[in-house]
């Protein structure tokens, strides 16, 4: 089991954000989460990530509780995540915005640092081309040299991808990548996604509203409807259970 | 003699208090402290001296005198300084750096103006003291304590009853809400610029009567003293810079009485390093607000 | 030649020099994102440590002023525990206060000698001019005029030697996790940025350069009381570093120059000085809030002095 939650709550002073949540991701799988605006979804990646602390269970990465982990200590056991609302660093170019994302990967100290030692030029090489095959498997690889803040839209969200698997994740968070997209765009997203999967070995954990991109995509889907577990299982059983299509996929049929 | 130094203690904490109540109210509309506070309070001290003085005002007329003059600094220090800041993205620290030069400004006009010398009122309510045993209060503390505790309940009432300080809370919880709910959030802040300034310089008459010594360089001792009860009590949060203020005020009278005398503008900012240590969110804040995004 | 070499042009060297190093100690905090409002107080330990360990301990200049540095790094640790856990201002606020406690432990303690301060701290001419007696007497110099050189030869390659140490690191992981915090904290920390750990290396460092610009100032002045380090110090090196571009390295050092240079040319409005800065902060807050040089002027300086050739080449690396 790569991640698991076991009876995850979250409190926000009186407000209940997560109410006992548990669901399991193993290795290699695309496990997505669903569920309407403000159902708590962005919350479980702010608890993953120990952006929150949980009031109530606890998390377990790798069979090991993350609980009181600090959110740099868990990107560098291998958790990397997205940003709803892109959180790129702007002023800098596109191939160094993933050389930060590499910044676990890397162990010079000032001392070499400062003088560019032997060690810190070779692992400085190392980090750039890794960065780069990142930047081309995303196909960022003819921007590396950009200012992120002039890409396009979609190109920033693919650079949000390519600096998070810079950290050499084991398991990465998506939050909501096709936002914006049009159709061919979330189409080659999709495969992107499969793509990083297959090649890289990363399981990815998943939030988005494209109903027909997750079902494609997911070999498990939760459903999550205010702050609780609606349902749990694969593509078929998610869109046959009743439950959700009253509570969630009924509504979408009414607008 | 403890009651004695409680009495000064409290009287020159209802200063601090105000003075402190004018950075938590800028803070709170606008997330920014306003280094230049300290100078305004210098320029109200001087305006109030030059109002008795030259005018020959009554003291309640110069107290006035320099609010009126302290709101129009202010609203020149929001207009010049501030606003400007707001039409473009800008770091945090922007508008902490404009301030810092609005204040460098000011205090180098008011040497300009009236010289580095210490200057202080003519005698005011001479020869009144009271006498209660177990220690002795002058007309000017009481006056002093009296006017600071009004003006605090004054600026209670307007931020609790009036529709215009509901706008100034409203806009202090949340700027963006505020606006949705057709509050116009630009009036408000030049009006809470405008208000906060009119209580440094209120506070700077109330100063320069207690301890009778009004020089340009007042402004950055005790605004260095009103950042320091502003942690204390919370940033934005006005109740904790009243209480703040008298803590400061009596922390300091009694390390000059026991002793320490030479020490006493080092103690507000002992206290502030101890309280980022233990309680970085202040004294009086209520557990669990702020913290993470 | 000694129209050059006069005195006063080498005072001005010095000032500039010290103010480099001062308003690079700003820059460096202002790397990742924070403000230290207590360089003057940095300033002001690193100038009595190296003072009192040359005149009382004895040691030697250079050593005193290392350790006048590492003094003023080590005070830095103390404050800054608390204060780069925060966020936002506190850092600015606590600094602030940092350097007034400072300044009244200066006015109190015996050892600083209060407010009548510290007077014949060892000469760095004159160190220097001794050392190199037997160089100067070829270059048939006096060991007055060839000491105050040499400090001005030794100043200028302490400054080369700061730019350089911080250029590089800026050039290196450690750089990078400054800018990344600097941009966006969040982000940075979800990259695997410990940020506090690097938020206090950025605050160290400006520390210790800031308590090396202040012994440097005790040898070259050879006279300090806590007035030297007064809050009017500290807006002095912020505006250094503001006029210049707080965003690049190079920025504070051109501010620097600048604007120690241009009040000694322009005398008659030296009354008017703190006026002007004030009002200089304000407008470019207003209207300019990198400075001179913003990355898009270091960007532009750059691509006009790499040849054409080399840019070509670089973009077709890049296909």
């Amino acid at each position: 089991m790569l991640l698991e939650l076991q009876h995850v709550v979250k409190r926000f002073g009186g407000v209940t954000a997560s109410s006992d949540i548990s669901f399991s991701v193993e290795d290699g799988q695309i496990y997505g989460i669903i569920g309407p605006n403000g159902a708590g979804k962005t919350t479980l990646f702010n608890l993953i990530t120990g952006v929150y602390q949980v009031s109530e269970g606890d998390i377990l990465f790798q069979g090991e509780s993350i609980e009181g982990k600090k959110p740099h200590e868990i990107t560098s056991l291998g958790i990397a995540r997205t940003f709803q609302n892109i959180r790129l660093f702007p002023q800098m170019t596109v191939l160094e915005n993933c050389l930060v994302g590499c910044h676990t990967q890397l162990h010079s100290g000032i001392w070499s640092s400062v003088f560019h030692t032997k060690g810190q030029k070779r692992e400085e090489q190392e980090a750039r081309q890794r960065a780069m095959d990142f930047l081309k498997f995303v196909g960022l690889n003819q921007d590396a040299h950009t200012m992120a803040s002039s890409l396009p839209y979609g190109k920033q969200r693919k650079l949000e991808i390519a600096r998070a698997m810079s950290t050499h994740p084991k398991l990465l968070l998506l939050d909501e990548p096709a936002a914006g997209m049009n159709d061919s765009e979330t189409a080659s997203l999709g495969t992107l996604i499969r793509g990083l999967r297959d090649t890289y070995h990363v399981s990815i954990l998943l939030i988005e509203h494209d109903m027909n991109l997750m079902m494609d995509l997911c070999d498990r889907l939760v459903v999550i409807n205010f702050g609780k577990k609606l349902a749990e299982g694969t593509p078929s059983e998610i869109q046959n259970n009743p439950a959700v299509i009253e509570a969630y996929l009924g509504k979408e049929d009414e607008e | 003699m403890f009651f004695q130094q409680l009495i000064n203690g409290l009287n020159l904490g209802s200063a601090y208090a105000v003075i402190a109540i004018g950075y938590t109210l800028v803070f709170g509309v606008l997330n920014i402290i306003n280094m230049a506070h300290g100078e305004i309070f210098m320029f109200g001290a001087f305006i109030g001296l030059m109002l008795v003085t030259a005018a020959g005002a009554n003291i309640f007329v110069a107290l006035i005198g320099a609010m009126l003059g302290g709101a129009v600094l202010g609203f020149f220090l929001e207009y010049l300084a501030l606003r400007p800041l707001r039409r473009r993205k800008v770091t945090h620290l922007a508008p902490l750096i404009s301030t810092i030069g609005v204040s460098i400004f000011l205090e180098s006009l008011a040497l300009k103006i009236w010289g580095p010398q210490t200057q202080s009122f003519p005698p005011q309510f001479e020869g009144a003291l009271m006498n209660a045993g177990l220690f002795k209060v002058s007309m000017i503390q009481i006056v002093g304590f009296g006017t600071a505790i009004v003006l605090m309940v004054l600026l209670t009432l307007l931020l609790d009853k009036t529709k215009i300080g509901k706008a100034v809370k409203a806009t202090s919880e949340n700027i963006e809400t505020a606006g949705l709910l057709g509050i116009n959030t630009s009036r408000i802040i030049t009006f809470t610029v405008m208000l906060a300034s009119s209580l440094g310089a209120a506070a700077g008459v109330l100063v320069g009567l207690s301890f009778n010594a009004i020089e340009p360089t007042m402004g950055m001792t005790m605004g260095f003293k009103g950042l320091a009860v502003l942690i204390m009590g919370g940033l934005g949060n006005i109740r904790g810079a009243m209480m703040g203020g008298f803590i400061l005020g009596i922390a300091e009278v009694f390390s000059v009485a026991y002793g320490a005398s030479s020490y006493r503008d080092a103690v507000a900012f002992g206290i502030i390093i101890l309280i980022l240590f233990f309680r970085p969110e202040g004294l009086f804040s209520k557990a669990g607000k702020g913290g993470r995004p | 030649m000694d129209e050059i070499l006069n005195g006063y042009v080498l005072q001005v060297v010095v000032f500039s020099c010290i103010n480099i190093i001062l308003s690079l100690s700003v820059y460096m905090t202002l790397c990742t994102g924070q403000m230290s409002l207590g360089n003057a107080g940095f300033m002001s330990v690193g100038a009595y440590t190296s003072a009192i360990l040359t005149m009382q301990a004895g040691l030697p200049m250079a050593a005193a002023i290392v350790l006048g540095g590492i003094m003023a790094a080590a005070v830095a640790l103390v404050v800054g525990i608390p204060t780069t856990r925060l966020r936002g201002m506190y850092l600015a606020i606590a600094t602030l206060g940092f350097g007034e406690v400072v300044r009244v432990l200066a006015l109190n303690l015996k050892i600083t000698n209060g407010a009548l301060g510290l007077s014949g701290i060892p000469s760095m001419a004159n160190t220097l001019g001794d050392l190199a007696s037997d160089l100067l007497d070829v270059l048939d110099m006096d060991t007055q005029t060839g000491g105050q050189l040499l400090m001005c030869l030794a100043l200028l390659i302490v400054v080369a030697a700061v730019l350089w140490f911080w250029h590089r690191l800026e050039q290196s992981r450690i750089g990078r996790a400054f800018a990344a915090i600097k941009a966006d904290e969040h982000a940075a920390e979800l990259s695997g940025i410990p940020i506090v750990y690097y938020k206090m290396m950025s605050f160290l460092f400006s520390a210790f350069f800031a308590g090396v610009a202040g012994a440097l100032f005790a040898h070259t002045a050879n006279f300090i009381s806590p007035t030297d380090f007064s809050w009017h110090k500290v807006v002095d090196a912020l505006l250094y570093c503001v006029f210049g571009g707080s965003n690049v390295m190079w920025g504070s050092p051109l501010g620097a120059v600048i604007l120690t240079v241009l009040p000694e040319l322009l005398r008659d409005l030296a009354e008017y000085r703190d006026m002007l800065y004030g009002i200089m902060l304000v407008a470019l807050m207003a209207f300019r809030p990198d400075g001179i040089l913003s990355y898009d002027v270091l960007k532009k300086l750059h691509r006009r002095h790499t040849p054409r050739a080399v840019q070509e080449a670089a973009k077709e690396g890049d296909r």
